[in-house]
């Protein structure tokens, strides 16, 4: 899966045509997957715009509630995916995380808010265990009706979503933060000294970082009616942190999602699967009864009403397998790191139980009460590990870091990939190049390569439009500075790329000349064009 | 046969069946049940703030705004105000994405600048201050002369009060507006404006 092997521009590139086009009962999960992916990749613009579906659909009340018949009838898949109430948090926090990097606290705060909904409690077992599907089966079965009144609506224990909640309220200006910290700490008092630290807002940055790979979802028992969650990463460890020189974080997860999975209190449907398989199993007993004494007596119409009855049972019994739709993107953990950093600092974080190093070079921090907000998405053991996850070498000049002394555009043979911007153009012309250049001429320049400023939707109707998603550097059309230190970012930026291959006469001919002349013979052919 | 026919008796004895099963119709009707049931597309239904609200909210601001006695007293002779704006602060439980913060404002902005009142009560609406950078990369660098500093700033903020249970929910939205003087921060005009939603449903599966 793409997604696995940090390939998140991939990734979108295979999801992008469902989430766009299709209206079904998969929208929120594709739209989901989009948004995650675009984010991990450093587009905040994609992921807004399908996490804000993501969002609608999720504050809908009775989004399923016309179809409840139809899954009980034929298969789960038909109702439209929202998510266990563990996926919806996630969901949710995933929005508030988006609005984090993008420093709108106010609408962070307000995701947050969203995933604080509460929980259905049905106790434990006899043991004073976790209950599991098979006791919550034995109880419904036993006394019908029990999964919808025999539970108490409790306050939720997602620490995470009051952790965030709280941040956005602070820095929002809005108040309101300390009860909802002392919620956090309530729920899980080893908060306590990142708790502190964003009390104290001794903070410059926050890294929020998803870690691993999230449980899988399996059906199984009788029809496969019953569903349950596997782990897939596990016991990683803490993420370690070296902060430039000498300091050193040792930071446990605020979110473990394998344990919400295994909590009946984050689960839901059980209802639904086990009334389905129950009475798939009577009516195809009930059937066979009919059938057998009509067709002795003679009797047509018995015959095929007991006919009738076995085929109802088996439809049902086929349609009873329980739903194994699940967020494939979901994390086993979830980090949230605030650090002082102070001045331009290198990060390197690795998990403790092993796997690859993550270099982040020169963060340059926010300040406190406008941190810098860094969303990081790290697999597991079992993922590849690309080099430049451990780069420290910036290869690629770009939006964020500036034209480096010296350097040109990189379809002309040089590194940088910055937008054309007039600040831009000035720093070329500094080092000598472009030096006749308008800011219009830098433009038409990308133009005429069918380069496009931006990542985004193509919007020329006979047009592909996944091309302008993807950065120039790795084959595609789209010019544009991914998210500061994102994953995305990091790979586009670190990473030694092939040279360009350039489709217009105007830049071919320079460009396959020698290194810092190419620019100057840009000019010298676009001035013979145009004479 | 002889077999199957054991088994029949066998469970007639145990569920206690009788000849009498689902008729034709019946039948028919469990086939075309799902069918009928499965319905179309997702469609979102919630308790936020859409278009609609936009537009009688900032109608209803214009005229208040317009109607206000300190800016019914103004007129060609007056000092002159210049007016920036700020977006709004979202302090709902709803998503108001950046560029709709600005609307909320722009759009009253607009209403009011149509009109003869800014021309017969002097005042000027400039671009806010926040957004010349970005202007500049497109236009040059203007001279500062050309820069108005706004004297007062046209803002506001929504709050909500929201109701959730396992059946549905409630907002309560409270958009207020107003105009500051940046000189003393004195509020020159405000007004709001206030409506409730709720939708019923179950609000997760």
């Amino acid at each position: 899966m793409a997604y696995y092997r940090y390939d998140f521009t991939a990734a979108r590139e295979l999801l992008r045509g469902r989430a766009e086009l299709d209206n079904d009962e998969q929208k929120v999960l594709n739209n989901l997957r989009l948004g995650m992916a675009a984010m991990a990749d450093g587009d905040p613009a994609e992921a807004e715009r399908t996490l804000l579906r993501v969002f609608e659909l999720l504050s809908t009340a009775g989004l399923n509630d016309d179809r409840t018949t139809a899954a009980v009838w034929i298969n789960e898949g038909v109702r439209i995916w929202k998510g266990e109430p563990f996926e919806q948090a996630l969901a949710y926090h995933t929005v508030s995380t988006l609005y984090a990097t993008l420093g709108d606290w106010e609408n962070m705060r307000a995701a947050a808010a969203n995933a604080l909904f509460r929980l259905h409690d049905f106790g434990r077992d006899q043991q004073g265990g976790e209950l599991s599907q098979e006791e919550l089966a034995r109880r419904e079965a036993e006394d019908p009706g029990y999964l919808d009144r025999g539970y108490t609506a409790i306050d939720t224990n997602f620490a995470l979503g009051f952790l965030m909640e709280a941040i956005g309220s602070d820095l929002s200006g809005l108040g309101g933060a300390d009860p909802q910290y002392d919620a956090a700490l309530v729920i899980n008092p080893k908060l306590e000294p990142i708790v502190t630290r964003l009390r104290e807002r001794a903070y410059d940055t926050l890294l929020i970082v998803d870690q691993g790979k999230g449980p899988t979802k399996l059906a199984y028992g009788p029809d496969n009616a019953l569903s349950r969650w596997q782990p897939q990463d596990v016991a990683t460890g803490r993420l370690v942190i070296e902060q430039g020189a000498g300091i050193t974080h040792r930071i446990s997860a605020v979110a473990d999602i394998n344990q919400m999975a295994a909590d009946h209190r984050w689960n839901n449907l059980e209802d639904v699967r086990k009334a389905k398989s129950m009475i798939g199993h009577l009516l195809v007993g009930g059937g066979a009864v009919a059938l057998g004494v009509g067709a002795n007596r003679g009797d047509e119409g018995t015959a095929i009403a007991g006919g009738a009855a076995i085929l109802a049972g088996a439809l049902l019994r086929s349609g009873a397998g329980a739903d194994t739709r699940y967020l494939e993107f979901a994390p086993a953990q979830v980090f949230l790191v605030p650090l002082r950093l102070e001045q331009t600092t290198t990060l390197r974080m690795q998990m403790s139980g092993g796997g690859s190093t993550l270099v982040l070079p020169d963060v340059t921090p926010g300040v406190a009460g406008n941190p810098r907000v860094i969303y990081l998405r790290l697999h597991g053991l079992d993922s590849p590990q690309p080099a430049w996850l451990a780069e420290h070498r910036l290869v690629h000049g770009n939006e964020h870091s500036g034209v480096r002394e010296g350097d040109y555009p990189w379809i002309l043979g040089g590194n940088d990939v910055s937008p054309p911007t007039r600040a831009t153009l000035e720093a070329y012309q500094r080092g000598g190049h472009l030096t006749d250049f308008t800011v219009y001429d830098l433009e038409d320049m990308y133009r005429q390569e069918g380069i496009l400023i931006g990542s985004g939707m193509e919007n020329r109707p006979d047009a592909p439009k996944n091309p302008s998603f993807r950065h120039v550097l790795i084959g595609g059309k789209g010019l544009f500075t991914p998210q500061p230190y994102s994953m995305g970012f990091k790979r586009l930026m670190y990473s030694q790329h092939p040279p360009y291959e350039p489709v217009s006469a105007a830049v071919r001919a320079p460009a396959a000349g020698a290194g810092a002349g190419a620019p100057r013979q840009f000019a010298a052919t676009r001035a013979e064009s145009e004479s | 046969m002889r077999g199957a026919r054991a088994f029949v008796k066998c469970n007639t004895k145990a569920h206690g069946f009788g000849s009498a099963g689902f008729g034709g119709g019946a039948f028919l009707s469990l086939l075309l049940l799902p069918s009928a049931c499965a319905s179309g597309p997702p469609v979102a239904r919630t308790t936020f703030l859409d278009s609609v609200d936009l537009v009688e909210m900032t109608d209803r601001m214009a005229q208040s705004f317009s109607m206000d006695e300190d800016i019914a007293s103004r007129g060609l002779q007056s000092e002159r105000w210049v007016v920036s704006m700020n977006r709004i602060e979202n302090h709902t439980n709803q998503i108001i994405p950046e560029r709709e913060k600005w609307l909320y404002v722009a759009r009253l902005r607009a209403l009011l600048d149509q009109s003869t009142l800014s021309r017969e009560r002097n005042l000027t609406w400039i671009i806010p201050p926040e957004r010349w950078d970005l202007l500049r990369d497109e236009l040059g660098p203007a001279p500062e002369v050309l820069r108005l500093p706004p004297t007062h700033q046209l803002s506001g903020e929504f709050t909500a009060l929201t109701n959730t249970s396992g059946q549905g929910r409630s907002d309560l939205y409270l958009a207020e507006y107003h105009l500051l003087s940046l000189d003393d921060g004195r509020t020159i005009w405000s007004d709001h404006w206030e409506v409730k939603r709720s939708i019923s449903g179950t609000s997760y599966d």
